[in-house]
């Protein structure tokens, strides 16, 4: 039985599990500052990796991609500014909650919900990683085109205040992930001759201006008396505020079983993200709920479908990667970086040729959960009670010069902290406008997929856009997202 | 496709090279460096060329009195965007690049890019070289690269157009097997189709999407029982798989295209620093811990200093330039 | 709620979804000129590479014209009852962040990291109404070296020499990851 296999070889190397745990230690932290992506700690550990045997190195690794997915939720649910990317989806409830006192509750949330939604794609990777991947190598870009437009309709139709502001989000999202050079030829465009822009526009400092240099333009705009006397959360007035609570935990249970669902599809799917998942997750729980109206003023509800997807994404991401060699994600393009220069031939046949070692991985996933979910689980309520006391006044200050070295630090390029203030001022101008910053990254982070897998759709075929209709699955993506945004529009009008 | 980081960083490196006690250091200046050099890669953390250059920064230190090299990542755009960076920068020898020469030199000759190689860079020197293999699925009748061509014509009195996958319009692959096509008056019946990097050609041919690929010929052997390849596009077989005939074996005409891997830096580096950074890239590429990463890698190891490098390029640029002139015009028709 | 609170709430949405529409126009309008720039290969279907922008730009279009032209009236009628000035109020102290910021990066330049990070952090914490000598001296002073100990020692990033300060943290970071046991 190759799971038990794993835990023996696991085990049996002291290193492997000491670096499984520092590995968890180092994505929690550094998931919780923002802009500090696991990507890019899991390059600055590469080097260190050379040095360690195959196991340690790539359980380290793996270990720092899972946590962090978790710790980006830390600071979403306290200061309103994501760690990571993917906890974007999270502050939406998140903060609210903190408000309220009851940053305590959102954060066990949060961390059960990951550590649910992290067991299951584990086990799903562990289980049906071989007879899953044929079916993910099935789909090409026709289906690629699909799998994107419903991304972009779902999310542009749910994330605007209304549907034609949302979608006008995600054509901006789109138009500015054209900037750069044309994925086929390799043409530049739209750069406007400056050479900072022939690789795009960096997602970090779109992120961490759009999500959290607003968020500090906004308080700085807030001139309700006293508002920066305020500490950023309110205090618990009951002890329920700082626990979640069995009747919680059942009540979204089903969330999150259906959150984890979408989250492992999207894993499995290369080049979603984590983000696309969190976000649909929402979407979804939020479509689905009975009381809508709880919804944007901090439900745990949101919480458990945006962190249960996120976090689910990590695990099925390795399945594209074990098996066909493709990684679905930037931490899992790093970890086949580390499995080729520890010599492990990632192919079909990876779980004969490599059977202890990529068990032994699998192993480590599960501990590093069990780690996460200790730390996090009696941790966050500590850190909760904590934050409570600092006033807002010190810490906006502290997280703007925060943004300011982290998008420093991606890069070394000081032209990113003048893209990064850009992107604030815009997220700042497009929340006062009622615009999405959410539907607008989602387009931007997914705009240079939906354009390559069209032009190949274009390449493959002579018949154009009725290529679509021999793709029977293409065609069911996009009746999706039409049919979601249709019925988006007719509960509009009833409203 | 990009995911979450789009741009990845490249940080401090050497670290862990002391902390192993690797070896005594190795009397060393730091030619002239007083800050760390960021070694460019023109293709994301992870991938082949992103390895080589990993490792090459892992070992070097040692022989530059500790300055550290700093892998910074800028993919895309066939590595052009790469290559228009450190082509602007000052050749001090604090900003070079690591850049796979195959691709580097096509798409630069391919189209006008703005970039002269020859005439923008300086080469000092090369540690490396990937060769490319022509790949069908297992399963079908093509063996041998004759058949292949047999195959494509008997489509095309069928009246289909076979279509092939490769890593990017300009990419060694693209090129190499554009050449091939070319020269054995095959190219109108094909059409090739783009994909991301070596995994999504890859995954490209194995899905069905398309019926023949290239491929990194090292990358082969995790998919001996999904992918068969009929011969290696270079005069002299592959030294990590050593099995697969070349072209030049069975035959058929081709033009050889390896792609050597290369450490440069902008034109108007001074000559003592390439000979001082040559001759560490020489150490280094000796050195134990180098020696063991590669080989684990399957990463073919082919030092040639500053001086080799150049007249290797310019032979290789020499060779490729009637085909690239006959793709160039068959991309502009 | 009466019925004057609602119009005006229908009065504020309008006069946004149209700006909402101007901001997307004028994006468009910038793209636009790009457009014809962009390299086509001859040998690809369609569009080619002026497929997606061309689109995108379009689709940008669209949507911008429609919610200009569904809600000018409402917009019209609401601006000129002169609520307007109500959302600006705050404005002052958002355009001094804004001018905060890119003076401080102007200032990483000219003076590497650490001076301009303390500056702006005193700076940052007076615009948010800290007072005092201990939150606007050495508060940002113990900011900047936990900055520096998190980013440039431990994570081992490097500053460009400034143009008019220059000074080498470099080596001294290294000095102490040796210290650490870091190398």
């Amino acid at each position: 039985m190759g799971l038990v296999d794993g835990f023996v070889a696991l085990f049996s190397s002291w290193q492997a599990v000491l670096f499984t745990i520092i590995g968890t230690l180092i994505g929690l932290i550094g998931g919780a500052v923002p802009g500090l992506s696991s990507g890019a700690m899991i390059s600055l550990l590469i080097p260190v990796t050379y040095y360690m045997g195959p196991l340690p190195a790539l359980a380290m690794i793996y270990a720092v991609s899972k946590s962090s997915d978790f710790g980006g939720s830390i600071p979403a649910i306290l200061f309103n500014t994501p760690g990571t990317p993917q906890a974007s989806a999270t502050q939406i409830e998140g903060f609210p909650l903190t408000r309220q006192g009851k940053q305590g509750k959102a954060l066990r949330m949060a961390v059960v919900a990951s550590a649910q939604g992290d067991v299951f794609s584990e086990l799903l990777l562990i289980f049906g990683a071989s007879f899953l991947a044929i079916y993910a190598a099935r789909l090409g870009p026709p289906e690629f085109v699909g799998i994107y437009a419903c991304a972009f309709l779902i999310i542009g139709g749910l994330l605007g205040k209304s549907i034609v502001t949302g979608l006008s989000s995600v054509v901006l999202g789109l138009l500015l992930s054209l900037v750069g050079t044309d994925p086929i030829t390799a043409g530049e465009r739209f750069t406007f001759g400056s050479f900072h822009l022939f690789d795009g526009i960096g997602l970090v400092p779109v992120l961490l201006g759009l999500f959290v240099l607003s968020e500090v333009f906004e308080k700085a705009g807030d001139t309700k008396a006293g508002a920066a006397e305020e500490a950023v959360a309110g205090t618990p007035t009951h002890p329920d505020d700082s626990r979640l609570t069995w009747s919680d935990y059942k009540r979204v249970f089903p969330t999150i079983c259906r959150s984890q669902v979408i989250g492992s599809g999207v894993g499995i799917l290369p080049g979603l993200g984590s983000v696309v998942a969190s976000f649909v997750a929402y979407s979804e729980a939020r479509r689905r709920s009975k009381t809508p109206e709880t919804w944007g003023k901090g439900e745990i509800e949101g919480i458990a479908a945006a962190e249960a997807a996120n976090n689910a994404t990590s695990g099925s991401n390795l399945i594209p990667l074990l098996t066909l060699g493709i990684p679905g994600s930037t931490a899992a393009a790093l970890l086949s970086g580390v499995m080729l220069v520890h010599g492990i031939e990632i192919g079909p046949r990876v779980f004969e040729t490599s059977h202890d070692l990529v068990y032994g991985i699998f192993a480590a996933g599960l501990l590093c959960i069990a780690t996460y979910f200790v730390a996090g689980y009696w941790g966050a309520a500590y850190l909760g009670r904590l934050i409570a006391r600092i006033p807002s006044r010190v810490v906006y200050p502290v997280i703007f010069l925060t943004c300011y070295v982290a998008v420093y630090s991606t890069e070394q390029e000081v032209f990113d902290m003048v893209l990064m203030t850009v992107f604030g001022i815009a997220g700042f101008v497009m929340k006062k406008l009622g615009m999405s910053p959410a539907a607008f990254i989602i387009a931007f982070i997914l705009g240079p997929g939906l354009e390559r897998a069209l032009r190949q759709t274009f390449l493959l075929s002579d018949d154009g856009l009725l290529f679509f209709l021999e793709r029977p699955v293409a065609l069911l993506f996009l009746a999706m997202g039409l049919v979601a945004l249709v019925l988006r529009l007719r509960r509009s009008r009833k409203a | 496709m990009n995911t979450i980081t789009r741009r990845t960083l490249g940080l401090f490196m050497g670290a862990a090279l002391v902390a192993t006690g690797a070896a005594a250091p190795a009397a060393a200046d730091s030619c002239g460096l007083t800050r760390p050099v960021k070694a460019i890669v023109g293709y994301g953390a992870g991938g082949g060329t992103d390895s080589y250059a990993r490792i090459l920064a892992s070992a070097i230190p040692e022989f530059l009195d500790g300055t550290p090299m700093v892998i910074v990542n800028r993919p895309g755009g066939a590595q052009v965007p790469a290559m228009k960076f450190v082509k602007a920068a000052d050749p001090d020898g604090v900003t070079l690049q690591v850049v796979a020469m195959g691709g580097g030199l096509m798409s630069t000759m391919l189209r006008d890019q703005g970039i002269s190689w020859f005439d923008d860079f300086r080469p000092i020197a090369q540690f490396g070289v990937t060769n490319q293999a022509l790949v069908v699925r297992q399963g079908t009748d093509v063996r041998t690269a004759q058949d292949l061509i047999d195959f494509i014509k008997a489509q095309n009195e069928a009246g289909e157009t076979v279509r092939w996958s490769h890593p990017g319009r300009g990419s060694v692959s693209h090129v190499g097997v554009t050449a091939f096509l070319e020269k054995n008056g095959i190219l109108d019946m094909t059409q090739d189709v783009p994909f991301q990097g070596g995994a999504g050609t890859r995954n490209a041919l194995l899905s069905g999407e398309v019926d023949f690929s290239a491929s990194g010929a090292h990358t082969l052997p995790a998919f001996s029982d999904e992918l068969h390849a009929v011969g290696v596009l270079s005069d002299e077989r592959d030294p990590i798989v050593d099995d697969i005939p070349t072209l030049k074996e069975q035959d058929i005409p081709f033009v050889p295209t390896s792609s050597p891997i290369v450490l440069a830096g902008p034109a108007g580096l001074s000559d003592e620093f390439v000979t001082c950074m040559s001759a560490a890239v020489e150490q280094a590429t000796g050195h134990e811990a180098f020696k063991a990463l590669t080989k684990k890698a399957q990463q073919a190891v082919v030092y040639r200093d500053a001086d080799e490098s150049l007249a290797y390029l310019q032979s290789l640029a020499d060779a490729w330039a009637p085909t690239v002139a006959e793709v160039r015009a068959s991309l502009a028709e | 709620m009466t019925a004057g609170d609602h119009s005006e709430g229908q009065g504020t949405d309008a006069l946004r979804q149209c700006a909402v529409g101007v901001v997307i126009l004028a994006v468009c309008a910038v793209m636009a000129t790009q457009l014809g720039k962009i390299y086509v290969e001859p040998a690809d279907s369609g569009l080619g590479a002026r497929g997606l922008p061309s689109f995108a730009i379009g689709a940008g279009f669209l949507l911008a014209i429609v919610q200009i032209v569904s809600n000018l009236p409402a917009a019209l009628r609401w601006a000129r009852s002169g609520a307007v000035s109500a959302e600006w109020r705050g404005a002052g102290r958002v355009a001094a962040l804004v001018v905060l910021a890119f003076a401080y990066i102007e200032a990483i330049l000219l003076f590497q990291y650490a001076l301009p990070t303390a500056v702006a952090m005193s700076l940052m914490l007076y615009l948010f109404g800290s007072r005092g000598i201990v939150r606007l001296v050495v508060f940002p002073i113990v900011a900047v070296a936990v900055y520096y100990f998190v980013f440039f020692v431990l994570l081992g990033l490097f500053e460009e020499p400034g143009s008019i300060l220059r000074y080498d943290s470099y080596s001294f970071a290294l000095q102490i990851r040796h210290m650490l046991g870091l190398q």
